[in-house]
This record gives structure tokens, C-alpha cells and sequence, in this order.
């Protein structure tokens, strides 16, 4: 896999002024990427609620973000996108999520041609990029199975450690239901007959990525790029490298693709106002 | 439960979908397609849920729900045509729904395929249980031609001039399955407006959107995208409701209506309209529960443009997901 994107260190990192800031605010977590003079890129993600309540400040219908709190120095340009995009609209840039997967998934693969899966806490999104364009894209509809959410619950639900559950992809048990609440009456149903939380934690796990594939399959490529935090799930990428003839790439932070756009975004809006 | 006296002149006709309105008018009655009035009076949504009460299943398509709520406020619709082929099973089972409730039904048959001899014997069929013949309704229809060269016209002023939105496109050209159950008060109202739109100046769209599927249940479809910078340019059914051509004979008018037909005379009529419109994208509008659904891959398959995919359930505004999925493919289309 050769992957081109920027190492994003760990934040903090506090060397040098912040230029660019890209935020994903998504429903599960906010993720910044942030880029510095000389090009030394980072990165930090935070709990959407604990963002919410301790480094947005809120007064007089003014939002603004906490930059000191967050030990970070306000960004010279800031792109937020996502799930609380609307929130922030209109006190920050924002652009939509689909653009923002798709610069940050370019600049981490250096492809043209690809299939974009971007699975998260709420939704999952497929996009076909042809000729270095989004040419169509999917997203899931009013149904929160096969997302990352769905994945923490059921991981919750059979009191599995998220890395375990996300580790398990051998001798699944057949799960049906594609519907997140009745799906967990149906791993009763498995654990009554006595199969290994293993094997049904595999079974959730090849039930997600059937679903994924689905979606991805209406598009005529095969290389497929897989972000998103359900892209971190090992067993869901070791399924569909399996089962079909895709090519597989999951760049490095694969949750954090969005706000690396975002990211990408406002270093051009920089650059373009800077003479 | 065949009629032997005809109805007396001016009685309301239910229609569940455009079929050969020429009929209607030639016995001198006033058509009434249920799904306007259904959409148009206020307390559209509270219509579905009354259907649910009353049994109609949640997971059945909520057009068929409202047409039958709004039956119920109005009994002075005499029958309604159904089309029990070449619309969808939910229709037909209202069809008989209606009939064990004591409401006259008058069955339609869409030809599947499309057949000439079939579709006249249907005219004939129909023109007999409503007390006219088909030799009336060529006249009607002969009548009607102006009316509905006027809203070609309409339809190229949108495409052509923009001097027509999408939004008033749309309205217009859905209001032609029954023309307002009266044709010469429509007939003036396209006028008038067809007046004013030509002094309109002209507007040419950055980014040209085709709506295409049965009409959208959503209320504000059409003022979002123009807050999104895009213009509806072709309005797939409302357009077909239109009978947009000319010349044509009665059988053969209602053979051409993609509508009740398979997938692939609407694929090569939107292929024209892309190509001739020049659109930029396509919004496939699909109703929960409908089987149209099906047909989203080979629409996306076959047609060049990119597709984005919306379904409806309830009378509703756009939801807040939808609206980020118009957004973001508006923002995908723009050059």
C-alpha cells in the first residue's frame, strides 16, 4: 500500500503557529488535523459532547471555539464540515461532507479512480471518483445498522472490548436482521443456542461489511478506499478483502480523512487570500 | 356493480393516476385526480395517519393512503377510475378497498406491452361505462390541443429561456392529468401565466437538475434547490401527464405515456431530455415502499449523468439528511 498522505502526529504538538485547521464534527467525535508553517502536520480528536460543552463557548447567539482550552493557537483559516456543520454554519466555513472525504481521501491516496467508502458513527457514504472528480455518490437513508454506532452497541451489548469485538472475523454466526434494534434480539437468539460471543461478533462484523458492499457494488471500479472510524474495524477490512476481488486501501487515520480535506480546504482559502 | 343510468352532467370523477382524461370530459363530467387533491388541501399529512387508523398498513405507499383519507371527505365524487395495470398493486387493492366500502370503480387497463388493438378496446370499455364514445373524446382531445401546445411551451420556457422555474413547472404540468376538472378555466390560467413569463427576462441556470420519478411528496423540494443555486430544468412525470406529443391519436397518445410502461421507454425519454436539456444531474425521487425503487440502478446505469437518489415517505418538508444530500450534490455538480 503506498500511501502518500501526511504523517499526522499525535496531538499536542505545539512547535511553530497554526496556519490551517480542518474540523470534522462528526456525531461520535470531532476531529481536527491541523498543518503548521514548514508543513509539520498533527492531528487530535475529541468526544463530540465533551466539545460541545467545554470548548465551544457560546454567548449572545455567537459560537466560537475555545482555541487556549484545546491548547491549540487560533488557526490563521478554519474548515469545518459534518454532522454539526449546520450548527456552525454561518459562524464558520463550512464545506460539505462529501467534498471534504473526498480531498482527504485523494491527497492520502494519490488516486484518481476510486471507490470512496467512508463509514462513521452515523452514516456511511460511498462515493465513485472518476477522473479525479466525485461523479456519484450513495448514502446510507434513515437506517443506522452497518454504522460505527451500531458496531459500538452491539460490541456493548455482548460486553466485548471494542478492539476484541473488531478483531473478530473467524466462523461467523449468519445475522439476518439488517435492522439495528431487532438485530440485538437476534444475538439473543444466538447466545441462547450457545454460540461464542467470537462467533457473533463476526457474524455483526460480516453483516456490516455485506452491507457496505452493497452500496459500493454499484459502481464499476475496484479499487476501494475505505475511511471512516468503522475502517479501524480489522474484521470488516479482512471481510472484504476476502470476499470480493476489491483492492483494499485504508490510509493511515482513516478517521481522520474528512478533516484533513477540511484541512486541504483552508490551506487554499489561505493561500488564495495571501498574495 | 354496473351502472345502467349515466351520470348526470358535471358529476366529480375520481382519477388515482393520469389515464385517458379526453374520456371523462367527453361524458361531460369533471375529472378529479385524487393525489392533487390529496397533496393541495391543507392536512395532507393528517390524511395518512387517518388511513393507518382506518388499517392501510404503515409500510404502504403514502400517496395511496392520503387518495383514500381524502375520499372520505368527499362523497360527492360519484366513482373513480382506477388503473388496475399499468400503475402499482397498492392502486388495485384501493380499487377493491373502495368497492367494499360501496364507492364505484371503474377499472382501466394500461396495455402491458403497450398494444394497439388493446388500448383501443380499453377506450371503447371506458367510453361506454361513462355514457360517451370514442368518436367524443377525439374531439375533446382535438379541443384540448392548444391547452396543451401552450404547455410545451410553458415546458420550454424552463428549459430553454428560464423564464419558468421548476417549482412552477412542476405545478403546471402535474394539474394536466385532470386540467382542475375544468379544462377552459385552465386553459386561461396557462394563458395568463404564459403571458407573464414571457416578460420575464431570461435566466440561464449554472447547474440544470432533472427531476425524475413519480412526483416528489416532499413540500419544498424545488425552493431548496434554487437556495442551492440549481434549477430544476425537466420534471420527468408531471411532463408525461402533459401528453408532450403532438399530433398523435387518442390510442396512440396514451401507447406513447411512459408512465404505465416498462423501465425502457422512460430511460429513452430521459436520455433525450438529458441530452437535449443538457442536465447536469439527475434527482431520482423514489416513494417508500414503492417498486419503482427497483428501477434506481438501471436509471443509474444507463443514463450518463450523475444520479442522486431521494425517497419520500410522508408530506413533509425535506428532512435534514436529505437536505445534506442535496447539498453536498449540488457541490459535487458544480464545475
Amino acid at each position: 500500500m503506498s500511501i502518500s498522505q501526511p504523517v499526522l502526529t499525535p496531538s499536542p504538538n505545539n512547535q511553530g503557529h497554526l496556519t490551517a485547521l480542518g474540523m470534522d464534527f462528526g456525531s461520535r467525535y470531532v476531529k481536527l488535523v491541523y498543518c503548521r508553517e514548514k508543513g509539520v502536520w498533527s492531528r487530535k480528536k475529541i468526544d463530540t459532547l465533551t466539545f460541545f460543552r467545554d470548548y465551544l463557548q457560546k454567548h449572545e447567539g455567537n459560537l466560537a471555539v475555545d482555541w487556549p482550552r484545546l491548547k491549540l493557537a487560533p488557526p490563521r483559516a478554519l474548515v469545518v464540515t459534518g454532522y454539526g456543520k449546520s450548527l456552525l454554519q454561518g459562524h464558520f466555513p463550512t464545506i460539505t461532507e462529501i467534498r471534504a472525504h473526498f480531498l482527504g481521501a485523494r491527497r492520502a491516496t494519490g488516486l484518481d479512480h476510486f471507490i470512496l467508502l467512508e463509514a462513521g458513527g452515523q452514516d456511511t457514504k460511498v462515493l465513485y471518483v472518476k477522473n479525479g472528480r466525485v461523479f456519484d455518490f450513495l448514502t446510507n437513508d434513515r437506517c443506522a445498522a452497518g454504522t460505527g454506532r451500531y458496531l459500538e452497541n452491539m460490541a456493548r451489548f455482548l460486553k466485548m472490548p471494542l478492539p476484541e469485538f473488531a478483531g473478530a472475523w473467524r466462523d461467523p454466526v449468519e445475522i439476518s436482521h439488517t435492522c439495528a434494534i431487532f438485530g440485538e434480539s437476534e444475538l439473543i437468539g444466538h447466545l441462547l443456542e450457545g454460540a461464542a460471543p467470537a462467533r457473533i461478533a463476526a457474524g455483526v462484523n460480516a453483516s456490516v461489511a455485506r452491507r457496505v458492499l452493497m452500496m459500493v457494488r454499484r459502481y464499476p471500479c475496484r479499487t476501494l478506499v475505505f475511511t471512516g472510524g468503522v475502517a479501524r474495524n480489522r474484521a470488516v477490512v479482512q471481510l472484504l478483502r476476502e470476499q470480493q476481488d476489491y483492492r483494499v486501501l485504508v490510509p493511515g487515520y482513516p478517521q481522520f480523512t474528512g478533516a484533513l480535506g477540511c484541512c486541504l480546504e483552508a490551506r487554499e482559502r489561505l493561500a488564495a487570500e495571501t498574495p | 356493480m354496473p351502472r345502467t343510468q349515466p351520470y348526470p352532467p358535471g358529476t366529480r370523477i375520481g382519477l388515482t393516476t393520469t389515464i385517458p382524461v379526453e374520456m371523462v370530459l367527453a361524458a361531460g363530467l369533471a375529472p378529479v385526480d385524487l393525489n392533487n387533491l390529496f397533496i393541495s388541501a391543507p392536512g395532507a399529512p393528517g390524511r395518512v395517519s387517518k388511513a393507518e387508523s382506518a388499517g392501510f398498513p404503515r409500510t404502504v405507499c403514502a400517496w395511496v393512503k392520503g387518495i383514500y383519507a381524502v375520499l372520505q371527505e368527499h362523497s360527492e365524487i360519484a366513482a373513480v377510475i382506477v388503473a388496475c395495470q399499468g400503475d402499482c398493486s397498492y392502486t388495485q387493492a384501493l380499487g377493491e378497498i373502495l368497492e367494499a366500502e360501496n364507492r364505484e370503480v371503474i377499472h382501466f387497463k394500461f396495455p402491458y406491452p403497450p398494444d394497439r388493438e388493446q388500448m383501443r378496446r380499453e377506450l371503447e370499455n371506458l367510453a361506454a361505462r361513462l355514457g360517451t364514445d370514442v368518436r367524443e373524446a377525439v374531439r375533446v382531445r382535438e379541443r384540448l390541443e392548444p391547452l396543451r401546445r401552450n404547455l410545451s411551451r410553458l415546458d420550454r420556457l424552463t428549459w430553454e429561456t428560464g423564464q419558468v422555474r421548476g417549482e412552477e413547472n412542476f405545478l403546471y404540468l402535474i394539474s394536466s392529468s385532470d386540467f382542475e376538472s375544468d379544462p377552459e378555466a385552465y386553459e386561461l390560467k396557462v394563458g395568463e401565466f404564459l403571458e407573464e413569463a414571457e416578460r420575464r427576462p431570461h435566466r440561464s441556470r449554472s447547474l440544470r437538475l432533472g427531476l425524475v420519478g413519480i412526483p416528489p411528496i416532499f413540500t419544498d423540494l424545488w425552493d431548496y434547490l434554487e437556495e442551492l443555486g440549481a434549477g430544476v430544468v425537466f420534471n420527468e412525470m408531471p411532463r408525461q401527464f402533459s401528453m408532450p406529443y403532438p399530433g398523435l391519436d387518442l390510442a396512440e397518445q396514451y401507447l406513447r405515456y411512459t408512465y404505465p410502461y416498462d423501465i425502457f421507454g422512460r430511460l429513452a425519454d430521459l436520455e433525450e431530455a438529458v441530452r437535449e436539456r443538457r442536465l447536469d444531474g439527475l434527482i431520482h425521487y423514489t416513494q417508500s415502499f414503492c417498486f419503482r425503487q427497483m428501477f434506481d440502478q438501471i436509471i443509474r446505469e444507463r443514463l450518463a449523468v450523475p444520479v442522486l437518489t431521494i425517497e419520500g415517505d410522508r408530506p413533509a418538508p425535506l428532512d435534514s439528511r436529505t437536505r445534506m444530500r442535496l447539498e453536498a450534490f449540488v457541490d459535487v455538480l458544480r464545475p
